[in-house]
């Protein structure tokens, strides 16, 4: 098993640009988790005589309409949008990888069918999709994360499905197959562990895309409700006072900037260690 | 180019477009509430109303009748374009959408020039150039505008181009301003898809300069303007013309912040604007027309990508 994961670590880790993202990456949640810890001051401390601080030495990031601590409210922020994205990913996951995985091994009626479901839940643009839904459900988290999965169980769907294809047909697994081993088994133990980089690498971006689209929505009021802060929404709270509180928006839109660069060089960097492509160069 | 192939493409969309009004219809039942005491009663219900005047409401509307008759009752009035009427302005949802359809389109298709205009040539350049520090900095920047939020973006132009130096209005519609207030808009929207396209245009011209005939062509003699133009590009371009359908949906689903920040008068904006006043046929057709674009636009793609790569025509 360690064999497996050597060469990637050794290509992970010489790059100085994807250990860098892999730092930022466990740098925000680190950030996130530790939040009420490290925060100055209460996610919610309201103090009228401090509104409208430009960045300073008590308000690092400055204060907002209400002289709550943007710096605070950053980070508490950092810990709504990992969480959802986190969340909505590993749901997807959980429903997507399956789907594709008995569609690609089985094949046949199945597999069509799982893969018309696929096409039509990517028919409609994500995000209009879950513009429409947040609007009909409600934008609590119990609907906002299954919503931001959609789109991404059909990615999982697909690319599992493309790996189990390639992977089926070789020979191993017929050996396997003629040894007496059950499809459930020979899926699980030989053909899965053989499609997980791809995987790997839709999971770090797709965190990226969810975390974005959560944003979004946040920001058109669909999102993340108030009292809880979210980047999405700051942003879009401070969009009205740009001229003269540019503070308001730019430090969420930074943060979120940083993130989503981060878990896409992560991305990258992962594709490229775990690309076995790079094995023949 | 066959005939046959562009009608049996034609002919797949039907489900498609099928399965969409079953999700748009299956969006208006998730509606909460009752839609004949919604009407009656106003947005909230919280007017007073009949309730026998809400019973025969109901029968009139058919909203009494099985799930699977109201549904191709309302296939039937949409096919012979028939949306319903607004509940806040009584105005035939169609009526709506047509006059702020041509904005959305207009949205996208200049996000998508903006997006091709830069991402093709910042790729390209990049491939060229490999391993040189343009190179670098081409990735840097692809890898920079995949990451920067389009409306982030959106209101960071505002803040420099419009607001300090007034080159562009903060707002509007091309109708008052012309192309200058459509500029910006497509500018934020398109970045995110023309870094997308820089990379996807840089790994494939990189995959087929490194080809046997490149290399035949190199070593003809032939200049560079041949050699990158007339016989790596054409190929190059096969694969990203597959991503540009993706991207469609990308554009069409960013045009609702992007038109939300710049105040254009879109479809995406008529969307949003539905979902505050709970105006659900709207949002209806809204979310329908939209779909319907993006599936005529990969239509669109996908024929297109027959046309430049001849092998998949067999297929």
């Amino acid at each position: 098993m360690f064999g497996l994961l050597s060469t990637p670590v050794r290509r992970l880790s010489g790059n100085w640009v994807n250990l860098a993202s892999g730092l930022v990456v466990l740098g925000m949640i680190a950030l996130a988790l530790l939040a009420p810890a490290i925060a100055l001051y209460g996610r919610d401390a309201v103090n009228t005589a401090d509104a409208w601080q430009p960045p300073g030495r008590s308000h690092w990031f400055g204060t907002d309409a209400f002289g709550r601590d943007v710096l605070t409210r950053v980070l508490y922020g950092a810990r709504v949008s990992l969480l959802v994205g986190v969340l909505a990913v590993a749901l997807a996951m959980a429903i997507g990888i399956p789907l594709g995985a008995v569609g690609g091994y089985v094949g046949g009626y199945l597999d069509e069918l799982i893969m018309r479901l696929v096409d039509i839940l990517m028919s409609i643009p994500g995000m209009i999709l879950a513009i429409a839904l947040v609007s009909v459900l409600g934008s609590n988290l119990t609907h906002l994360i299954p919503v931001l999965a959609i789109f991404p169980v059909a990615q999982f769907a697909r690319v599992t499905r493309g790996s189990v294809l390639g992977v089926r047909g070789l020979e191993f697994v017929e050996a396997c197959r003629a040894q007496g081993q059950g499809p459930t088994r020979i899926l699980a133990r030989h053909v899965f562990p053989n499609c997980l980089a791809p995987l790997v690498i839709l999971a770090t971006v797709s965190i990226g895309n969810v975390i974005l689209a959560e944003a979004a929505l946040s920001f058109l009021g669909l999102g993340i409700q108030a009292p809880i802060p979210s980047w999405g929404g700051m942003i879009s709270d401070g969009k009205e006072s740009l001229l003269f509180a540019w503070w308001l928006s730019t430090f969420p839109g930074l943060f979120l900037m940083l993130t989503l660069l981060a878990f896409n060089l992560l991305g990258d960097g992962l594709r490229d260690a775990l690309d076995p492509r790079l094995e023949h160069q | 180019m066959s005939i046959g192939y562009i009608l049996r493409r034609c002919a797949l969309i039907i489900p498609v477009l099928l399965a969409i009004t079953m999700i748009v219809f299956a969006l208006g039942q998730l509606v909460p509430g009752d839609v004949a005491i919604t009407i009656l009663a106003g947005g909230e219900g919280f007017g007073k109303f009949d309730r026998e005047e809400a019973a025969r409401l109901r029968r009139e509307l058919g909203l009494d009748r099985p799930v699977a008759i109201q549904y191709f009752t309302w296939l039937g009035r949409v096919l012979r374009g028939d949306l319903g009427r607004s509940l806040v302005s009584r105005q035939p949802v169609s009526e709506l959408m047509a006059a702020r359809l041509l904005h959305t389109v207009t949205l996208a298709l200049g996000a998508m020039v903006v997006a091709v205009a830069i991402g093709l040539p910042l790729g390209m350049l990049s491939a060229m150039r490999r391993h040189t520090f343009l190179d670098d900095l081409g990735r840097v920047t692809a890898i920079l505008g995949i990451s920067l939020p389009a409306f982030w973006e959106g209101l960071l132009l505002i803040i420099v181009f419009a607001l300090w130096l007034r080159w562009f209005p903060v707002g509007g519609s091309m109708d008052q301003y012309g192309l200058r207030a459509i500029l910006l808009p497509c500018l934020a929207l398109g970045t995110q898809p023309a870094a997308l396209i820089a990379r996807m245009t840089r790994s494939s011209m990189l995959e087929v300069l490194g080809m046997d005939y490149v290399r035949t062509a190199w070593a003809k003699g032939l200049g560079p303007l041949r050699v990158y133009y007339v016989h790596a590009l054409r190929n190059a371009l096969i694969p990203v013309v597959t991503i540009l359908g993706i991207q469609v949906g990308t554009l069409l689903g960013g045009s609702v912040v992007i038109e939300s920040i710049f105040y254009l008068p879109g479809l995406s904006r008529l969307l949003l604007s539905s979902i505050s006043a709970k105006d659900y046929p709207v949002m209806q057709g809204c979310v329908l027309m939209i779909s319907m674009l993006y599936v005529f636009a990969n239509l669109v793609v996908d024929i297109s990508y027959a046309v430049l790569d001849r092998r998949i025509r067999y297929a």
